[in-house]
């Protein structure tokens, strides 16, 4: 049974009610609680998670402000009842808070957050050695939220490793990335935001993207949503910056020589780039189709929880398949292997998946711990 | 303490530069406001484009006022006073009959959750959290969903609500006991495996 003062002071608390005072009786009262103590964690953590202002649905509320404007300067003969607005707007329904369920669905598993002391190789890449440096990983089948401190959200797919410096909220914003991470970056004009992989270098002002780059596989994409942002080659800071406007994607090859990978989502490559593209070779550029929600396009839908494939041969869905459910997977056939999927999962487990692709082909699988043995039937 | 409905300063602030003619700062006041007030509207009249209609109605009136809006005392009480007189009204006109408890029939819908930063709370747990909260009584959800959602104090609960400090605490304290209550049940209390698990993690 919960003692009725343990509520009654944590209801202060939780409301921001509480005295210091108060405060700390709650505190010497959960010592001898530890129950309690576990559901207050979890119930402040339900409590906060309603106070996160979601990314709102501008259009809709910008139509009401100049709705409002409109009719505040017209006919307001200093009637105290409610105005009769001369044409009532066109409604709809406030989409606000359908967005924060989607992002509710990219719920966090298992992260593992260290302090390292600046040890690591970071320095190469610029990191100042004087500071700490904080590490944030997520698993394989796992994914996170997270909030830097310069209120910048970001959220990490699974397998992947954010790095930020102590002092990030200094002179410069600048992160490092193995993995794939969508940026949400808040605007500061003075404190540009870096994104460093280990190919390619973004800079941005304030914009929402995403980063690609695991370190086996042979490319690195980098896509963005909104803003504006620059890309630049690791090693040629001279070389020209390549400017991505929203809806485009940056592929680059880091393997050296071979040609740029066209992707299978390309509509068509913007003719104006092919300049810059040129001059730097492993890079290419594609946009993408505009009427999309960031829900269901390839390069975002994971923030959504949902794992999108269109046109994958089966192995390369295995890859992403293996970092989101946090399996090994085994061809045994290479026909099975060079099978090519569309499709999208979302709250499936493995077994599922698998059993959803075995509607369209023929396949036989085995699950053995985590090792999933994919063979013709 | 900074709630998602701007602070006091910042709205004494705002209050100013609205007086002054300032759309922008106009502009910050109704994103700020706009989509809770709608919510709170809805409690009461239950159709979505009146709720957001009613509070158009607000700003309306409050933009074509703006020379006076720096004599408003709490500019957050009064908009949500004026939200919820709005509401009424337009009930009882509506129903051609005055409105005298109007706690009898709400319906509050609570705000989709955003993950949970970093914390250890799985999807189903944010869910059951969820459902025992819904499940309150009408009045107890209404109080806890302005404090939480809109991160109002006891005090401007119990202005605009037109109740004492001492129900909108002692609400709070139902709310909290209640859910505390009804998860008894689902959370995995706590074995000495599982938080063992949570500290490894």
């Amino acid at each position: 049974m919960t003692p009725e003062r343990i509520n009654e002071l944590y209801a202060r608390k939780l409301s921001g009610e509480a005295s210091t005072g108060e405060l700390a009786e709650l505190e010497a009262l959960l010592k001898d609680h530890p129950d309690e103590q576990f559901f207050q964690e979890m119930f402040t953590g339900w409590w906060q998670s309603g106070k996160n202002h979601p990314m709102q649905q501008l259009e809709d509320k910008d139509r009401h402000f100049d709705f409002i404007l409109k009719n505040a300067g017209a006919a307001m003969s200093g009637d105290s009842d409610a105005p009769a607005p001369s044409t009532p707007l066109q409604k709809r329904s406030l989409t606000v808070y359908y967005y924060i369920g989607a992002l509710a669905a990219a719920v966090i598993a298992g992260i593992v957050f260290f302090n390292i002391p600046a040890l690591i190789d970071a320095a190469q890449d610029g990191f100042q050695r004087s500071a700490g440096l904080n590490e944030v990983v997520t698993r394989k089948g796992t994914k996170s939220k997270l909030l830097l401190p310069d209120g910048t959200k970001v959220w990490l797919n699974s397998d992947s490793r954010l790095y930020y410096a102590d002092n990030f909220s200094g002179t410069q914003r600048e992160v490092r990335l193995e993995g794939e991470a969508f940026f949400d970056v808040v605007k500061d004009s003075k404190r540009p935001f870096i994104v460093k992989t280990s190919g390619i270098k973004i800079r941005v002002l304030g914009t929402a993207f995403n980063v690609k780059s695991y370190p086996l596989e042979p490319t690195i994409e980098a896509t963005l949503v909104r803003g504006l942002i620059e890309v630049e080659k690791n090693n040629q800071p001279t070389a020209p910056k390549i400017k991505l406007h929203p809806n485009e994607k940056l592929v680059f090859n880091k393997a050296d020589g071979s040609g740029s990978k066209t992707d299978k989502t390309v509509k068509d490559i913007a003719s104006l780039k092919t300049a810059t593209v040129q001059a730097l070779p492993r890079i290419s550029i594609t946009t993408l189709s505009e009427n999309v929600t960031d829900s269901s396009r390839m390069e975002t839908s994971w923030v959504f929880g949902k794992l999108l494939f269109e046109g994958d041969t089966f192995r390369e869905l295995a890859a992403k398949m293996e970092r989101w459910f946090n399996v090994r997977i085994i061809f045994k056939s290479n026909r099975v292997a060079n099978y090519r999927f569309r499709g999208v999962f979302e709250n499936e487990n493995i077994v599922e998946a698998l059993q959803a692709l075995q509607l369209t082909a023929s396949f036989h699988f085995k699950i053995i711990g985590n090792d999933v043995y994919v063979d013709r039937k | 303490m900074n709630s998602i409905t701007g602070n006091t300063a910042e709205l004494q602030e705002l209050q100013k530069l609205i007086a002054n003619g300032d759309e922008g700062a106009f502009r910050k006041l109704f994103d700020l406001y706009f989509c809770n007030l709608s919510q709170f509207v809805f409690s009461f009249v239950k159709i979505r484009d009146v709720s957001t209609e009613i509070v158009d109605g607000i700003f309306i009136r409050l933009w074509h006022n703006r020379s006076s809006i720096d004599q408003i005392d709490n500019l957050r009480v009064y908009l949500y006073k004026a939200a919820k007189n709005a509401a009424l009204n337009h009930i009882s006109r509506h129903a051609r009959k005055n409105i005298l408890e109007p706690f009898d029939d709400i319906t509050i819908q609570l705000k989709d959750e955003s993950s949970p930063e970093g914390l250890l709370i799985t999807k189903e747990i944010l869910q059951k959290i969820r459902e025992t909260v819904d499940l309150l009584p009408p009045r107890c959800k209404m109080i806890f969903k302005l404090i939480r959602e809109d991160g109002l104090k006891y005090k401007e609960v119990a202005e605009i609500l037109n109740i004492s400090v001492k129900t909108v605490d002692a609400q709070m304290v139902i709310a909290v006991s209640r859910v505390r209550e009804l998860m008894s049940g689902h959370l995995n209390l706590p074995s000495l495996r599982s938080r063992k698990k949570m500290e490894n993690l």
